[in-house]
């Protein structure tokens, strides 16, 4: 489901309009009410069609006649005029910024702790219906972007293959940056630095007319924000990802977005596909080294892979992401990207283990041919 | 010793003997009767005339208008004391003048300057001097101490002059000596001055014992002018009513409550009935012929006995055994609860809770009683009143005049501490007892209050007073609760609605900011969320 994209300009209409709203109703001598679809577990309903999560239509309702939902309604309109003051003037702001702010702006908006003002940014999120990062509210950047993909920022147009350093480095905020041209075949989003390093020092995003992704780990919002947009632009993509049970988790945060934020639908990238390393590959790839590659699992693996059954995306998908995560339960074992290594004797075989892996999976899982 | 000797010994003491009068008794037994302290004294005497006055004004229906003059004299004297060593008092001049009716000219020296016993045995009637010793004891204790005479003015309506007199009392003939007389131009209308010179002590307790009986006399106005260690203050107490109290009504005694002895002379006395039927009957309440009849029966005595031939404890068993009617109630003189809480208005003129509960009127040992009780609740005069008292305040009147002592020993005290008053929304200390600021009344009219002892100031615990006591307090207690609960209530709702106005005002700032207006209302949305409050 694309997003659409919001102007700076769209966004700061929508804000003025809730504060008109709840003008109205104050020159009225009516009691201002802003109504969200209800943010709660309870109310995250797993999509198989759409494999997604999604927020379902219960609705909840802050009220200006509660005690209880007073302070969220001022915390609401003060958290708006500040995203419009910020917004204005191009100035960012992190939760922790937010907190502060809060803090300081009056006793009775003291909140108790961060996770209290964090949920007047989910509760904007959800009344405005955009994602933080449209009125300024940025995570942590995290990852790198290299390929032929040429990007524009407010301030600039940018290929990522002449960023220099480890590639182009994915901002907190991407809201505002487009995908002016894509030269590439298919993206690849790689859990691990080491692997992302090497293929850019062999050349072979070049040499496969591929783009690269390092999301280091979890991907931040920020990534997941931009492989969105890749997703829109009808850019094949692949998640690369250890051998273990949170992999799994990265892979379907990606793919379907996460029960934090069902309620931005711009969080996930459906066409997304996981390329591995699957199972199967323990004995395709490594049957000779498969003792060696092969880790014992640790007890929070064990416990992931036990938490995982129950995922709603782990029903879907034909059982695939059910049996991957099963083997886990069955062999107590896991093993990372760095394994590849273990298939080389000499550095020069490394490009040949990658770019083989890598074309294998995009045709198997994307229907690329590279 | 011998016969001779003998008769020698009883003889001489028969010669000692002479028949005390009542100055006499007096003036051996006055430490008895409240005059052994020098503060006790000065409050007692108060008492005494006030007493007087009042009654003075009852007699002709008329509104109690009094004016006391207190005064610290330079004179000193040492009173003696029964531990030996004697205490300095300071000498006041106390000076009452009343509205009442006055007493004609040529009576004014033996109705303040001769003594009676009461001659109360008979007739039942609410009194104010329940332990009466009367103005005359007044005079009597001045002179006894300061050997100064007494001035009184006096004035009967229609007259034109009043009668000055200054008087002493011959104790020895319980006889007023006149020293000098003469009729005086008196601005008032009619009415009584007294004036005397006393040893005593001036303290706080004497303004707020006047202040007390100004709750049971609603309709008394008193200004009192004192100069005490040369500093000179008035003080008024306006009247809260204008509504004479209803007027206690004699009753003849009831056979519930007499004693034997009583009885016995009562009938022996007595010269106008043949039968001690027509006896009983007549001197008796509640008693027809036919029930005169009945209890002699059950006596197994003749109906058409002579009076002076009673068995009069035979007759009060039969009396016991049988169930008498209760006694006519309607006799009383009340304070009334519209009363009660004009008083206390007065009195606490910032108490922000003001109640009162009179109870209908009841009999104990067929004597009519009537419970009244009140309070006062917050606000700074009371909180002044509570914070001088080491337990629950409870100002307890009997027959409409405060009791000063003895509280821990008073029905009236006990009853208020007894009740729960948790169950009534108040909060308590850990003793249960009231920790809250709240003045409680407490009083009892009855054709005769049953005191601990003679002399004393406590109310006895009989069981229907305490009943009455527990019902009235408990029917206050229930109007305490619904004012706590609406205070508490009214409380947290401002409460709230300071904490909204808070939020809104908040909420204003920033929808003004965001919608660049000069400023955004709330307070009509604050009227519909809070109406009666916010309006």
């Amino acid at each position: 489901m694309p997003q659409e994209t919001l102007t700076v300009q769209e966004v700061l209409k929508r804000l003025r309009q809730l504060g008109s709203r709840i003008n109205d109703a104050l020159s009225k001598g009516e009691i201002p009410s802003v109504a969200h679809r209800r943010l709660s577990k309870s109310n995250v309903k797993f999509d198989l069609d759409l494999h997604t999560y999604e927020l379902g239509d219960s609705q909840a309702e802050i009220s200006g006649d509660r005690k209880s939902s007073l302070k969220k309604l001022t915390a609401l309109a003060f958290l708006t005029r500040v995203s419009l003051e910020r917004l204005e003037i191009g100035l960012s702001t992190t939760k922790r910024d937010y907190y502060y702010l809060q803090k300081s702006r009056h006793p009775l908006l003291m909140p108790s702790n961060q996770a209290e003002s964090d949920d007047v940014i989910r509760v904007a999120e959800v009344v405005h219906e955009f994602s933080r990062e449209t009125i300024g509210v940025v995570a942590q950047s995290k990852g790198y972007l290299y390929g032929d993909i040429t990007l524009r920022e407010p301030k600039m147009t940018i290929n990522c293959t002449q960023t220099g350093g480890d590639g182009y480095s994915v901002p907190g905020n991407v809201e505002y940056i487009d995908i002016q041209e894509l030269d590439i075949k298919a993206l690849i989003a790689i859990e691990k630095e080491g692997i992302y390093r090497n293929l850019m020092e062999l050349g072979t995003p070049e040499k496969l007319r591929i783009g690269i992704a390092m999301l280091g780990g979890q991907p931040s919002r920020g990534m997941r924000r931009m492989l969105r947009k890749f997703s829109d632009r009808g850019c094949p993509i692949g998640i690369l990802t250890d051998l273990n049970p949170y992999s799994l988790r990265i892979a379907a945060n990606i793919i379907y977005g996460s029960i934090q934020s069902a309620h931005i639908s711009s969080l996930s990238a459906p066409n997304a596909k996981f390329i591995g390393l699957e199972t199967q590959d323990v004995e395709k790839l490594f049957p000779k080294v498969r003792r060696i590659v092969l880790e014992p699992l640790t007890e929070e693996d064990l416990k992931a892979a036990n938490d995982n059954v129950s995922l709603p995306y782990m029903q879907g998908d034909a059982g695939y992401w059910l049996s991957e995560n099963e083997w886990f339960i069955d062999n107590q074992k896991k093993t990372e990207l760095e394994a590849f290594n273990a298939l080389t004797k000499h550095a020069r075989d490394l490009e040949e283990v990658y770019v083989r892996y890598i074309r294998e999976k995009t045709e198997q899982k994307l229907g690329v041919s590279l | 010793m011998d016969i001779a000797q003998l008769r020698q010994a009883a003889e001489l003491e028969a010669q000692r003997m002479k028949e005390s009068n009542p100055a006499q008794y007096f003036e051996r037994n006055l430490h008895q009767l409240g005059f052994s302290e020098p503060e006790h004294a000065l409050l007692q005497a108060l008492k005494e005339m006030i007493d007087n006055s009042l009654d003075a004004t009852e007699l002709g229906s008329i509104l109690p208008d009094l004016h006391l003059e207190i005064e610290e004299t330079r004179d000193e004297i040492t009173l003696p004391s029964q531990t030996g060593k004697g205490r300095k008092a300071s000498i006041y001049r106390v000076k009452l003048a009343d509205n009442g009716v006055g007493i004609v000219p040529e009576k004014v020296p033996n109705s303040i300057g001769k003594l009676l016993f009461g001659s109360k045995l008979t007739v039942l009637k609410q009194a104010r001097g329940q332990q009466g010793i009367g103005i005359s004891a007044v005079v009597l204790y001045s002179q006894l101490t300061t050997l100064r005479p007494t001035t009184v003015i006096s004035k009967v309506a229609g007259n034109e002059r009043g009668r000055r007199v200054t008087l002493r009392i011959d104790v020895d003939r319980n006889e007023p000596v006149v020293m000098e007389q003469e009729d005086v131009f008196w601005n008032n209308d009619h009415g009584t001055a007294i004036e005397l010179l006393l040893p005593g002590r001036y303290s706080e307790r004497i303004e707020w014992h006047l202040k007390e009986l100004s709750i049971g006399n609603p309709h008394m106005r008193l200004a009192l002018s004192k100069r005490v260690g040369g500093e000179a203050n008035e003080m008024v107490l306006e009247r809260a009513t204008e509504h004479l109290p209803p007027r206690a009504k004699e009753i003849k005694p009831h056979l519930s409550s007499i004693d034997a002895g009583v009885l016995h002379r009562m009938a022996e006395v007595d010269d106008d009935c043949r039968t001690l039927a027509s006896f009983l009957s007549k001197h008796f309440a509640t008693i027809s012929g036919k029930t005169a009849r009945k209890i002699l029966r059950s006596a197994k005595l003749p109906p058409n006995l002579k009076p002076q031939s009673i068995k009069a404890g035979r007759v009060l068993e039969a009396a016991r055994n049988m169930k008498l009617r209760r006694p006519k109630l309607d006799v009383l003189s009340f304070i009334g609860e519209e009363e009660l809480k004009a008083a206390l208005k007065n009195l606490f003129a910032d108490a922000e809770f003001i109640e009162a509960v009179s109870r209908p009127p009841w009999s104990y040992q067929g004597i009519p009683f009537k419970i009244e009780v009140a309070v006062a609740m917050s606000g700074q005069a009371v909180a002044t009143y509570c914070a001088q008292q080491k337990r629950t305040a409870v100002i307890r009147i009997a027959n409409r005049v405060p009791l000063p002592y003895d509280l821990s020993d008073c029905e009236l005290y006990r009853a208020v501490s007894e009740i729960e008053w948790r169950n009534y929304g108040l909060n308590v200390s850990e003793k249960g007892t009231p920790d809250e600021d709240a003045v409680f009344v407490a009083s009892i009219v009855a054709s005769k209050v049953p005191f601990t002892s003679p002399g004393k100031f406590a109310v006895a615990r009989v069981p229907e007073i305490h009943d009455e006591l527990t019902l009235a307090l408990q029917e206050l207690g229930r109007r305490m609760r619904i004012h706590i609960q609406r205070k508490r209530r009214e409380e947290s709702e401002a409460k709230r609605l300071e904490y909204f106005r808070g939020y809104y005002q908040v909420l204003a700032e920033e929808i003004a900011t965001i919608t660049r207006a000069e400023s955004v209302r709330y307070e009509e949305t604050l009227r519909r969320l809070f109406g009666r409050l916010e309006g």
